[in-house]
């Protein structure tokens, strides 16, 4: 299964290297070009950390957050390091990863015992049909340890290519495809327990 | 594929995803890392200032002229209440061109132009100065992105000499709506170095051919010592005006300079109407016949400054700051004569103006023309 996905939704990314090469450059001297690249990746990025969390609301700050801290930090970045795509992601994952650290803090502390994890408040899109389906799946991710759901949205959600992944979480590609593997598995058997896959 | 893992494959292949779009949070959050970046980079920039006015110098030797156009973040606070009650807000001032030469007396002096902002907020009744800053910063980002609506125009003639100015409507990201008096956005300062150079050139020729009007005087008694600036208009071959503030040449020069700190500090308190007024008096400045409003402060550090705005005796062109507060006096009685109205387009919108004459005690006439728009009516 995993060396069929990575034939699948490969993507060339020479030429989005050269475009946002050039635009990262060019954002690190000029606001208009930083409001360009901003544009480019708003939606994209925000998309991924909504179906991370499925919560508007959520999104909207941890996309704040991202974007806050990438152009912090843009003088510091190097390209050879990573792609600026793939930087983007990784500083998004992490958000991710310390909004969901935040939440498990606040169940512990038993402030507001009622806010489960995937009783996320509903949104403008949560009516559709659509959205009540990816409710179904978010739910049953958020049973995954953090390392699987993240390759998995990643991997089915947002389309990236395992090397891309292996870029975005700074780990082996053997290792996110192992993650992959084993998080598929866990997430068929608690999809067959519910009833929604048959066994 | 292992077997086992199919069905989970193909079922999440399938999924339709949600899809989540916010356009309020876009506009805000680029607005707020756009105006980090830019500040970020004018820091950044003051440190390799000449550097890149060397570059630039390169580019347009080459033919290439770059621009760059972003949005900047203005930090207000709170000055005080003024003459009439108004809450002023003011920027920190930002050097933005700075270069130190010899004036015709010799005299060291430094030329500058400073970017910044003031406000100020009229309201009967107290209001939330905090909620009032954020608000003028937030109009400060969407002036600069031009996303407001032109609601007014209000054209002032002293003594037939012609003053516009302009009401935009602004709408917050909080649904509020604030209009606000401004001046021409057409007529923006030159930031390019390699332009401030050129422009500083013409001046300088001018100044040596005497080719100047001398406009408004200065007078700032410190510890003793005078200290008399000269603002002069300059205008260069293109239309521009530029007016530069000078020593007087017909003066020694004080031995110890104002410094940036006092001088803003003075003018904090006269807008602040924080001092003493003395009365008005003539004096001879370059054998033209000046009247000095005179008022006497007390600094910070208690250092006492006699500080005075001289004005070309006769005729005035402008209103000083007791004349507004006259003229705004006029306004509310309904004191104007009424001359009628007529049409005029501006900026591309038809505007309805209302014009009306008042008389201020010391006869200065002024025609004020308040204009709405035609399809509000």
């Amino acid at each position: 299964m995993v060396d069929n996905a990575l034939e699948c939704q490969l993507e060339s990314n020479s030429e989005i290297l050269d475009e946002d090469q050039i635009l990262v450059s060019a954002a690190q001297q000029d606001t208009e070009a930083a409001g360009r690249l901003f544009d480019k990746y708003y939606t994209e990025i925000l998309g991924y950390i909504y179906h991370c969390t499925f919560n508007g609301t959520v999104a909207e700050d941890l996309t704040s957050n991202v974007f806050l801290a990438v152009f912090r930090h843009l003088r510091q970045y190097r390209w050879r390091q990573v792609p600026f795509r793939a930087w983007l992601y990784r500083i998004a994952t992490n958000e991710v990863r310390m909004h969901w650290r935040r939440k498990k803090r606040i169940k512990i502390i038993g402030i507001n015992p009622n806010d489960e994890e995937y009783n996320s408040v509903p949104s403008v899109v949560d009516s559709t049909a659509a959205s009540e389906e990816y409710r179904l799946v978010h739910k049953a991710l958020l049973e995954l340890p953090l390392k699987y759901r993240t390759v998995i949205i990643l991997r089915y959600f947002e389309g990236k290519p395992i090397a891309d992944i292996s870029e975005i979480t700074a780990t082996k590609e053997g290792t996110v495809k192992a993650h992959v593997h084993r998080g598929l598995a866990k997430l068929q058997d608690i999809l067959v327990h519910w009833g929604v896959l048959p066994e | 594929m292992s077997k086992n893992i199919e069905n989970i494959d193909k079922y999440l292949k399938d999924v339709v995803l949600p899809e989540y779009e916010s356009h309020q949070h876009r506009q805000q959050l680029r607005r707020e890392v756009l105006g980090k970046i830019e500040r970020k980079h004018i820091m950044f920039s003051k440190n390799r200032f000449w550097k890149v006015a060397a570059v630039i110098a390169v580019l347009i030797g080459a033919g290439a002229i770059a621009t760059a156009v972003g949005v900047r973040v203005y930090r207000y606070h709170f000055e005080g209440r003024g003459r009439d009650g108004e809450y002023h807000f003011s920027t920190e001032p930002e050097v933005i061109y700075k270069r130190t030469y010899l004036d015709p007396n010799g005299a060291e002096k430094t030329y500058s132009i400073m970017r910044g902002g003031s406000a100020s907020v009229g309201a009967a009744d107290a209001i939330d100065t905090e909620q009032a800053r954020k608000d003028l910063e937030e109009i400060a980002l969407l002036r600069q992105q031009d996303i407001r609506e032109l609601v007014g125009v209000i054209d002032t003639e002293v003594n037939g000499h012609f003053h516009r100015t302009f009401r935009f409507k602004y709408v917050l990201s909080d649904g509020r709506v604030q209009t606000v008096g401004e001046g021409d956005p057409d007529k923006k300062e030159t930031i390019n170095p390699v332009q401030i150079e050129k422009d500083q050139e013409q001046i300088e020729l001018l100044r040596e051919k005497g080719e100047r009007e001398l406009i408004r005087v200065i007078d700032t008694e410190i510890e003793s010592e005078l200290h008399r600036t000269c603002t002069y208009k300059y205008v260069l071959a293109d239309g521009r005006e530029k007016t530069i503030g000078e020593s007087d040449p017909e003066l020694a020069q004080p031995a110890t300079p104002l410094g940036t700190e006092r001088i803003d500090e003075i003018w904090r308190l006269r807008r602040l109407n924080k001092g003493e007024f003395l009365g008005y008096e003539d004096r001879q400045v370059q054998g033209r016949t000046f009247t000095f409003d005179t008022y006497v402060f007390t600094l910070s550090d208690g250092t006492v400054v006699t500080h005075g705005v001289g004005e070309p005796k006769g005729l005035k062109t402008s209103l000083t700051e007791s004349d507004w507060e006259e003229f705004r006096n006029l306004r509310q009685a309904g004191a104007g004569e009424d001359l009628g109205t007529y049409e005029q387009e501006v900026k591309g919108r038809l505007f309805v103006f209302n014009r009306q004459r008042f008389v201020l005690s010391d006869d200065t006439e002024i025609i004020r023309s308040s204009g709405t728009p035609k399809d509000d009516q």
